[in-house]
């Protein structure tokens, strides 16, 4: 009775404790706690881990979240431990992450600079960090501190760990020991030079392989056939490059008259098998052959003598040209097809040197072509050569057999159920009666795939069956949709620095969604387009566990991230400002934000600028609403560009913010503030019209816009259109000291004309009011025109009203109308032949004189952004005392 | 004076048994007990303890270690296969038969197809056995042999490959104790 009371209580124990310590039943999880977490956000890890408190536990829901979250690639292990208590099941998560390179620090190296061994060792600061690696790194950089000369370099590592994040700092210290010193060079003087190494230089096994190589090169170059050089020895200092350069080979041509030696010389091959072997010397007498046969020799004859001495090989190729025989012309009979079409297909011309390989070549065209009409029986029957001895010609006669024109009867669709027929139909492009065309078929086959992985089928296949009868073709699309699947999680990797928001905020397709393949591929482009990543890619990855799950899949995307600072340089020369230059720091990715922050200076004879600006692409988190804000503080000088007297000069500060939208992907607008404080000096007396044209003022203004932009390129279009207006409203109610209204508009077209000419046409036109009382602007604010980007026969800001002494004083109204033929010449050379015409008027009143017109040419140089120029314009209402024209130089179009 | 209380231990011994084995058996419910972690790393593959106790269910002889290296083998022979994009497809869609098919068809492919036996062997062994193949003739047991000598050159090349798919990857191993 005893023993079973104690075996009784044992087994109640065992139970409980059982039941206490099982998690594999479903529970209700009460707390999460989570540990180690540095490197990632709490509410992204536990998405991807699907554990939540509330959630009901399943230790296969655990596994798949551990296999999901691992994906992000930050993590080396990450446990999932669980306790119970007489209520609760709590869960512990323990994560380890993989660190980040915080720092590498180099110590110990004299002889080699930190940025080689960095370039060595491919470890990178901010990349993640493996153990493994640092081995890795030591063997690295030990030999190639070997191969620099010093053999007895030793190279030590060690990480540091932060005591704060997941980071850790590298630390690699070298003991670069005594270098391998040359004391001299034994090798032949005529090609001492190449090889880089003198006495005292450390004996760099680089420098040496690349003597070596340099001096076989220039053996070769010698006509040397199999010139050896190295290995070398070194001795006691002294550094030995053996040479054996062999014998040289000679190559002589005889009775060739219409091709040089020199021409034939290249389809010689020896000097590359670097060996006057028999297999050698046939192989180019074979491609010497074909170079006259492709010359219409079709009877040349070509021979090799071989003569041989210890230093020197002679090799003759005898030629015996034949006559040389010219296509008289080619006709193809048993077509139905008219021969001008048939010749158009065939690139080999009458009256040209008979090539029979570019016939043979043709004759293939002539199959294709017939085939893509649905001739799919089409043959070649003959072809007759009739060989004309009075002018050396041939004229050639295909005889084709064309056999019957296969048209499509019937198109069927099978084991479709979520696209109906009459869609799916319509997506094949293909019509009945159309011609029978493989390639049709194989884009309609693709089109039919391409709407299934849009709609998540991402297993889907489409086997195409055709019964060709004759005339007729029956085409069968058989589709096998399989399974829709859905959107998992979206995994991120590889985004260290950038913040997981900027990405998913590209995302269209969300966990839940149907996986839109198509959609994948655009949201893959949009995300290059952001400019932080070097390389993207987005998979659909395979399920871990077994189930209905299996219909959702993660998607995991792996980005690279690229240097998110630059530093740039420019400089330049313009017609009016002289030379000019550039300076231009700027960082991408502010708090990993994709936040641009730059800062701009620009200098020239006229002006200096500073420009501080930022850029957030996604204003209260808005898409597609980018923000900016800039402080311009300039300096600039008006000047009479003759005698470089100066008019006035501009001193402005300004705080510019705005918003832009792109309402389509063609039509945006733009709203911004402008506050500027402008001091105008040294005005000459004859400029001056209102009161605020010396002195100070501040501006304050908003400043409407909208772009329509239809342009196939921004830099250098060749069709569609830019059409746009600029509205600026100054008031005292936004803290400016004067009041008006202005707007501008431009309209500017683009026609591809023939031979990739374009014509570009462009009017634009400018309205202002003061609302002052006054009837002039301030001399910033008023129109000026002339220049290279306006009237190109005057220079700049030259047109229009003028004060006492002749200088421009601008005005508030403006017209401009540009036109300009831009014509391609030369690769990346073209030519331009433009008329300008346009005018400025002091007020609305004023517009009596007439529009001053301008006719002339130009060169342009295209480059990735927009062309450099020249033009000169003339002008045509030329009066007393003008100059005749103007010359630009310049960079981008005018217009 | 009170009366001094005195306690039948006797009376007590089941309730004391009942709960030092209580104590013993549940006390580590106020420690926290491992459910799942990574275990190994292969390439960008993990490996859980989940998977490796079903495995060794699977595979009750064999040490945890010998389990773990064969599903670091498998993982490797996967990521292979994959390269390759073989598709199988089971019955009822079964995951693991899935990856288990494709292993086998990339086996076959990439290193089995490769095995020759030459005549010559199989003859030999034929001669070396003939014991074993009693009143049966050459061409009746040839295929029989074949198949034999394949299998046994399979596993030897088979060692091979795996050893260079792993020379060539990134392994880790983190098995815990603690737990």
């Amino acid at each position: 009775m005893r023993l079973f009371r104690f075996i009784l209580s044992i087994a109640v124990v065992i139970t409980l404790s059982f039941l206490m310590h099982n998690p594999a039943s479903s529970e209700t999880i009460a707390n999460v706690e989570i540990e180690g977490l540095t490197r990632v956000g709490h509410a992204e890890f536990t998405d991807l881990l699907g554990i939540s408190s509330g959630s009901i536990l399943t230790p296969e829901a655990v596994s798949a979240g551990i296999k999901t979250a691992f994906k992000k690639g930050i993590f080396r292990d990450i446990q999932v431990l669980y306790e119970q208590d007489d209520i609760d099941m709590n869960l512990r998560v323990i994560v380890n992450e993989v660190p980040l390179i915080k720092k590498i620090k180099i110590s110990g190296n004299v002889r080699i600079s930190k940025r080689r061994i960095l370039r060595i060792i491919s470890l990178e600061e901010g990349a993640n960090y493996h153990p493994e690696e640092l081995l890795k790194v030591e063997h690295r950089v030990k030999e190639f501190y070997k191969t620099a000369g010093y053999p007895e370099a030793v190279v030590k590592s060690r990480t540091q760990e932060d005591s704060v994040e997941a980071a850790i700092i590298v630390e690699i210290h070298i003991t670069e020991g005594p270098a391998l010193t040359v004391s001299s060079v034994k090798m032949p003087e005529e090609v001492r030079y190449m090889m880089r190494l003198s006495y005292g230089d450390a004996l760099n096994l680089k420098v040496i392989k690349e003597g070596i190589e340099k001096i076989v090169k220039y053996y070769r170059k010698q006509s040397y056939l199999h010139p050896i050089v190295g290995p070398f020895l070194f001795e006691n200092g002294v550094l030995s490059i053996p040479v054996e350069k062999g014998p040289k080979l000679r190559l002589q041509f005889q009775g060739n008259q219409s091709i040089s030696s020199r021409e034939l010389k290249k389809d010689v091959t020896i000097m590359e098998r670097k060996t006057v072997s028999e297999d050698a010397v046939a192989e180019s007498v074979r491609r010497l052959h074909a170079a006259y046969k492709k010359r219409g020799y079709t009877s040349v004859q070509v021979a090799a003598a071989i003569e041989r001495t210890e230093e020197l090989i002679d090799v003759t190729f005898v030629v015996f040209e034949g006559k040389r025989i010219m296509l008289r012309g080619l006709t193809v009979t048993g077509s139905s097809i008219d021969n001008s079409t048939l010749r158009k297909v065939m690139t080999i011309k009458d009256g040209s040197p008979f090539d029979e390989e570019l016939l043979e070549e043709n004759t293939l065209d002539l199959t294709r072509f017939y085939n893509a009409l649905g001739y799919i029986k089409f043959s070649k029957e003959t072809v007759k050569k009739n060989y004309f001895s009075q002018d050396n010609s041939v004229a050639v006669e295909i005889s084709v057999r064309e056999g019957p024109q296969v048209k499509i009867e019937e198109l069927h669709i099978e084991g479709n159920s979520y696209f109906s027929s009459e869609e799916l139909l319509q997506q094949l492009k293909l019509d009945i009666g159309s011609s029978y065309n493989l390639i049709d078929i194989g884009d309609a086959r693709y089109r039919l795939l391409s709407m299934y992985y849009g709609r998540g089928f991402m297993d889907a296949y489409v086997e195409v069956n055709s019964k060709v009868e004759e005339t007729k073709a029956e085409i069968r699309f058989i589709i096998d949709e399989g399974h829709p699947y859905s959107t998992g999680h979206v995994i991120l990797r590889g985004n260290n620095k950038t913040k997981a928001k900027v990405i998913l905020r590209e995302f269209t397709v969300n966990t839940g969604d149907i996986y839109d393949h198509n959609e994948i591929t655009r949201i893959k482009q949009r995300l290059y387009k952001l400019g932080l990543f070097n390389k993207v890619s987005i998979d659909f990855l395979e399920p871990e566990i077994k189930g209905d799950s299996e219909l959702v899949r993660d998607v995991l995307v792996v980005v690279e991230e690229g240097k998110s600072g630059a530093v740039e340089f420019g400089a330049g020369f313009g017609d009016y400002e002289k030379f000019r230059g550039s300076f231009d720091v700027s960082y991408d990715n502010l708090g990993g934000y994709n936040r641009k922050i730059g800062f701009r200076s620009e200098f020239s004879s006229v002006e200096e600028r500073f420009i501080l600006n930022f850029r957030d692409p996604w204003l209260f988190n808005q898409p597609n609403l980018p923000f900016s804000a800039s402080l311009i503080k300039e300096k600039a000088r008006s000047i009479n560009i003759e005698s470089r007297d100066i008019r006035y000069k501009i001193d402005k500060f300004s705080l510019i913010t705005g918003v832009e939208k792109s309402l389509s992907p063609r039509l945006q607008v733009a709203l911004n503030y402008e506050y500027s404080f402008v001091k105008t000096t040294d005005v000459k007396p004859g400029v001056i019209l209102t009161r605020e044209d010396a002195g100070t003022i501040s501006i304050a203004s908003i400043s409407p816009s909208f772009f329509y932009d239809t342009r196939d390129d921004v830099f250098d279009p060749t069709s569609g259109s830019l059409n746009g207006i600029v509205l600026k409203f100054a008031s005292r109610a936004l803290l400016s000291e004067t009041e008006f209204l202005k707007a501008t508009f431009q309209s500017s077209w683009f026609f591809p004309v023939v031979y990739d000419a374009v014509f570009a046409l462009s009017f634009r036109g400018g309205l202002a009011f003061s609302l002052d009382n006054l009837d002039e602007l301030p001399l910033v604010e008023r129109f000026f025109l002339g220049g290279r980007r306006t009237v190109r026969g005057y220079s700049k800001d030259t047109l229009g009203p003028r004060g006492q002494d002749g200088d421009p004083t601008g005005g508030n109204i403006f017209t401009l109308f540009n036109s300009e033929i831009r014509i391609p010449v030369w690769k990346g050379l073209g030519v331009v032949g433009f008329i300008d015409g346009g005018n400025v008027w002091r007020t609305i009143q004023d517009i009596r004189s007439e529009l001053k017109f301008t006719a002339g040419g130009g060169l342009r140089y295209k480059t990735p952004v927009g062309p450099v120029r020249v033009d000169y314009g003339f002008k045509l209402n030329e009066e007393s005392g003008d100059t005749s024209g103007e010359v630009h130089f310049s960079f981008g179009h005018a217009f | 004076m009170r009366k001094p209380v005195i306690i039948n231990i006797k009376k007590f011994r089941f309730i004391g048994i009942f709960m030092v084995l209580f104590v013993c058996l549940t006390g580590h419910s106020e420690s926290w007990d491992m459910l799942d972690h990574i275990v190994a790393v292969v390439n960008e593959e993990a490996i859980l303890l989940s998977e490796l106790k079903s495995a060794m269910r699977d595979n009750e002889r064999a040490s945890q270690e010998e389990v773990l290296n064969t599903l670091v083998d498998r993982a490797l022979l996967y990521n292979e296969a994959k390269k390759f994009r073989l598709k199988v497809s089971t019955k009822d869609g079964n995951r693991i038969e899935e990856k288990n098919e494709i292993i086998r068809e990339y086996i076959d492919r990439r290193v089995k197809a490769f095995i020759y036996i030459p005549l010559n062997d199989i003859e030999q062994v034929y001669e070396m056995n003939r014991n074993r193949y009693k009143g049966l003739e050459f061409y009746e047991v040839r295929d029989s042999i074949d198949d034999e000598l394949v299998e046994v050159e399979l596993e030897k090349k088979l060692k091979i490959h795996i050893e260079e798919l792993r020379t060539k990857s990134s392994i880790r191993i983190q098995l815990r104790d603690d737990y």
